[in-house]
């Protein structure tokens, strides 16, 4: 037999996937990595090009997806894993990547941490995460929106909107009459200060077309410090299709190529993860449980900012919020509030009754008072399955839903939200919406760590009855609060990876 | 010296063409008729000067002017072009063509065709007969959309369902530069057997597939008909005379629709060496070259629409977008091309992106996205005054946004 092509083969390049390779090259252990993507689509100067694509992929009539899914960078991201994974949605939006990097080439950076209440139901404890947080913090760089009036912490600072800023005034000004509701500068992973091969955030105000500076983290960066090692390498173009066990691991390729070590990473995002599992996993009837975040979209006015002009910043997540709907410790929503001004018109336009004059003219006279909120409730919420049909050979089916009695707290929350909009002065507009199932690409809870049974692994995400073949992306992840999940799965990612590089290399049988 | 040519009738349709082409084949060309500073007329004497030394004179003009039912033979038509094709052969001009008409026909519905058919006759027996070439021409396409071709093809391409006449009655198509090489070929030819030429497709087809290839060549789909009776299209004729504000209708058109007998053309095909093109394909090629200056027009109007002074960049960006979303060309009117701002008069709300001309102009709104500046907006009662006026034209637009839809 030959040996074995690394002690470690990592399948997907993502966040998850970069954060469980570093503690293992740290620790000297060879590390191969697989991505189903390639270099193609890394940052491009060109404005005309990052805005319709090398070849006008952009230039197409609104499909009526968030504007954000439809630039070229995301287009191409996406657009692969729809054709190529097998997987189709039933009342789902089914994203994924088979890009190098993964969704962090499009995610919006937006950041939060667990605390210990909320991983009570985990079999780790919350010393081993926060280890894990801080590991990756440091490394992808974290900066907190602030206005100046505050004053600088330790952390570096990106200058806040002036109509976030407004508002978060008034916040502090009025606090709310039962405290639960939280307003705070949204913490990005956007730069503030620049690092070697990255700049800092040039406050131009264009990121949903992509960050050409590299000042917001994506994956693809942590690779370029990767490949630096002489125990790591990276093969583009090969989309792992299969997944076999003798005395080590092979994981079988789209183009034929086969490669093998006695243990396997995987790290292909929720989705990715599911498809390459579906031989392995006794999906049934009912099919594989998936956590998703129900997510509501509001648009505010911020009527005495009317026709100021707006100030330089970025235009992800200008500030974060949180409020309670229940007396559990995962019943609250978390958000975030973006300022519309610096995101593309065209999208905006394209849902008014006006014409396309009028609507432009009618935008740009609020827009920089112009706020929209995105709110997300936590998994438990949502009633989403992966499905296999027999018939279709590999294919899943993602059927979406949501939990039972649902619909009513929506509503509650639109209320109770209504009355802090009121409080801090915002008109909340017509137009709120609900988004189809899985459009907000915070998926986890297939496979939880600390479950029994098929479904479940361990809490160093070793798939029960699969000796060596382990999962560090969003899969293992028990539970979904409504708080941000990227920056929790690779610290568990991290915290994984640190465990096996601690362990010694034998074969998995 | 370059042999000389005399035309009449040469800045229509056919004449503006067969000029071209004599000049490209080194023809000096004499142009009798409309153009600046000449003064002939047909019925006028002319002058000796115009004719010598000429190889040919085609005779291509046409006065419209002579009273409807004039007694026919006091139609200037008539006298005139005898007059012409007498001094023609005194002048010592070896060959005289005149153009003349497949509806050429004795008792023929209207009366161009009665016309055509006694200037034939009278030809015949005059002293200019042994000099003259007469062309029988069927029913010319191609070319400039003008005069009763450009009236078809926009008739064909207006709507799926058309009320027509004379949908049975069969035509024998012909490109506008087939018609041209074959009056050439007339003006030139040294022993022509016959005196009298048919230039038409052998093959007749019936009104009703002529309009259909016309509508399919211009990228439209099927076309059907609501059959109209004669008696009903002349009716409506003579209402448009009463009614003010409304284009008026000669019923002379109308007849020349209406019922006439395919002409045998291939031996006259055969002799002047014309080897006539498929329409269908002929046109296919042609508009498709169209379409292309159409399209850019079209994205030119759009973007102007939008306030947008647009670069080369951006138009290239918005035709090619245009043409794989399958919107182009929308058929944008010369009106609307000429002045982009009418087209608050036709567009839809920005919402209805099923819209051709919606989904047309966020692409324009989007094509010119990495050019702009950001911060930059319209005043603030700028953009009142659109916003209201938007308001305010919206029953209007309505009622008309179903045109490009
Ligand atoms: C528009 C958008 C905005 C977002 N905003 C935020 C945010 O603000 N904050 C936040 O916390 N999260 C956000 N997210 C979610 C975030 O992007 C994901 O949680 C994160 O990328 C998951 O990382 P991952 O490594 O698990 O998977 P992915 O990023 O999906 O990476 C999977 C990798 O696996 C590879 N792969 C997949 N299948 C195969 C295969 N069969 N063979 C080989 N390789 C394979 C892919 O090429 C890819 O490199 C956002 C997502 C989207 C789409």
């Amino acid at each position: 037999m030959n040996a074995p092509d690394a002690d470690f083969i990592i399948i997907g390049s993502g966040p998850a996937g970069v954060s469980a390779a570093f503690p293992l090259i740290a620790a000297g252990r060879r590390v191969l990595m697989l991505d189903g993507g390639d270099d193609a689509g890394s940052q491009e100067e060109s404005r005309s090009v990052r805005v319709l694509g090398s070849n006008l992929e952009s230039l197409r009539t609104d499909d009526g997806s968030s504007p954000k899914l439809q630039t070229p960078a995301a287009r191409g991201i996406l657009e692969s894993f729809r054709d190529q994974s097998g997987i189709t949605g039933n009342g789902f939006f089914p994203i994924g990547s088979l890009a190098r990097g993964g969704l962090s080439n499009i995610w919006g950076a937006q950041i939060s941490y667990l605390d210990a209440e909320d991983i009570a139901a985990w079999p780790i404890d919350i010393a081993s995460l926060q280890r894990s947080y801080e590991h990756v913090a440091k490394r992808i760089g974290i900066s907190r929106n602030a206005d100046s009036a505050t004053g600088a912490d330790s952390e570096p600072v990106l200058p806040l909107g002036a109509t976030a800023a407004h508002v978060l005034h008034r916040h502090q000004a009025a606090k709310p009459a039962d405290g639960s509701f939280r307003l705070f500068p949204a913490i990005n992973a956007i730069l503030s200060e620049a690092r070697p091969g990255r700049a800092a955030c040039d406050l131009r105000g264009d990121c949903l077309y992509g960050c050409p500076s590299g000042a917001i983290y994506d994956s693809r960066q942590d690779l370029l410090l990767l490949r630096k090692s002489p125990h790591f390498r990276l093969l583009d173009n090969m989309r792992a299709v299969s997944l076999t066990r003798s005395s080590r691991w092979t994981v079988g390729t789209a183009d034929g190529s086969s490669f093998s070590a006695p243990r396997i990473i995987l790290a292909a995002g929720v989705l990715g993860t599911a498809a390459l599992l579906a031989d392995l996993l006794p999906l049934g009837e009912q099919g594989l449980r998936l956590l998703n975040s129900p997510t509501l979209a509001v648009p505010l006015l911020c009527p005495t900012r009317l026709s100021r002009s707006p100030t330089p910043t970025h235009s992800l997540a200008q500030l974060g919020l949180s409020l309670r709907y229940g007396s559990g410790a995962s019943d609250y929503v978390t958000g975030a509030i973006y300022e519309v001004g610096s995101l593309p018109a065209q999208s905006f336009i394209n849902r008014m009754p006006l014409g396309r004059k009028a609507g432009r003219a009618a935008f740009e006279t609020i827009a920089s008072s112009l706020l929209v909120a995105t709110i997300y409730y936590p998994g438990d919420q949502s009633r989403s399955y992966i499905h296999r049909d027999a018939a279709m050979g590999k294919r899943l089916t993602v059927s979406g839903g949501f939990a039972e009695g649902f619909g009513l707290r929506a509503e509650a929350l639109k209320n109770a939200l209504r009355r802090e909009w009121k409080r801090l002065g915002l008109i909340q507009l017509p137009g709120a919406s609900l988004a189809e199932p899985g459009i907000d690409a915070h998926f986890a809870g297939t496979l939880p760590m600390g479950a029994t049974g098929a479904f479940g692994t361990s809490s160093d995400g070793e798939l029960n009855h699969h000796p060596g073949l382990y999962i560090v992306d969003g899969s293992i992840i028990p539970d979904l609060s409504s708080k941000y999940i990227t920056m929790t799965i690779m610290a568990n990612a991290d915290r994984v990876a640190h465990r096996l590089a601690a362990t010694e290399a034998k074969p998995a049988l | 010296m370059a042999p000389r040519l005399i035309i009449t009738g040469s800045t229509g349709y056919i004449g503006a063409r067969l000029v071209a082409m004599a000049r490209e084949r080194g023809f000096d060309v004499v142009e009798l008729g409309r153009r600046p500073g000449a003064t002939w007329r047909i019925g006028d004497e002319p002058a000796a000067s115009d004719l010598e030394g000429g190889v040919a004179v085609v005779h291509l003009a046409h006065s419209w002017a002579t009273p409807p039912e004039a007694a026919e033979e006091e139609n200037v038509n008539i006298s005139g072009t005898l007059k012409l094709a007498e001094a023609a052969k005194a002048a010592g001009v070896p060959r005289f063509v005149f153009a003349s008409s497949t509806s050429s026909r004795k008792v023929a519905l209207n009366v161009y065709g009665r016309t055509k058919f006694r200037i034939e006759d009278h030809l015949a027996s005059s002293k200019a007969a042994p000099i003259v070439r007469i062309a029988r021409i069927g029913l010319v396409y191609g070319g400039p959309r003008t005069a009763m071709y450009g009236l078809m093809a926009k008739l064909a391409a207006l709507s799926p369902i058309l009320p027509m006449i004379g949908l049975s009655r069969k035509v024998q198509p012909i490109h506008l530069d087939e018609v041209a090489a074959g009056l050439l070929a007339l003006a030139t030819g040294e022993n022509q057997p016959l005196q009298t030429f048919v230039l038409a497709q052998e093959k007749p087809i019936s009104f009703a597939a002529w309009l259909r290839i016309l509508r399919r060549a211009q990228g439209k789909g099927n076309l059907h008909f609501i059959p109209v009776p004669l008696t009903a299209a002349l009716l409506a004729c003579r209402m448009t005379k009463l009614l003010p504000l409304i284009p008026t209708v000669d019923p002379e058109r109308v007849l020349g629709l209406a019922g006439a007998a395919p002409m045998e053309s291939g031996e006259s095909l055969r002799l002047l060496k014309l080897n006539l093109s498929d329409p269908a394909t002929a046109l296919a090629g042609e508009f498709d070259q169209t379409d292309e200056e159409q399209s850019r027009s079209e994205a030119q109007a759009l973007l102007r629409y939008l306030g947008i002074a647009p670069t080369e960049i951006q138009l290239q960006r918005l035709c090619e977008g245009l043409r794989r979303e399958g919107l182009s060309p929308l058929g944008l009117s010369p009106a609307m091309i000429r002045h982009p701002g009418l087209l608050a008069l036709f567009e839809p709300p920005a919402n209805r992106t099923r819209h051709r001309l919606a989904q047309a102009l966020y692409l324009a709104d989007l094509a010119s996205e990495p050019e702009r500046r950001p911060g930059k907006k319209a005043g603030f009662f700028g953009a009142i005054l659109a916003i209201s006026s938007d308001v305010l034209l919206f029953p209007l637009r309505a009622l008309l946004a179903g045109r490009y839809r």
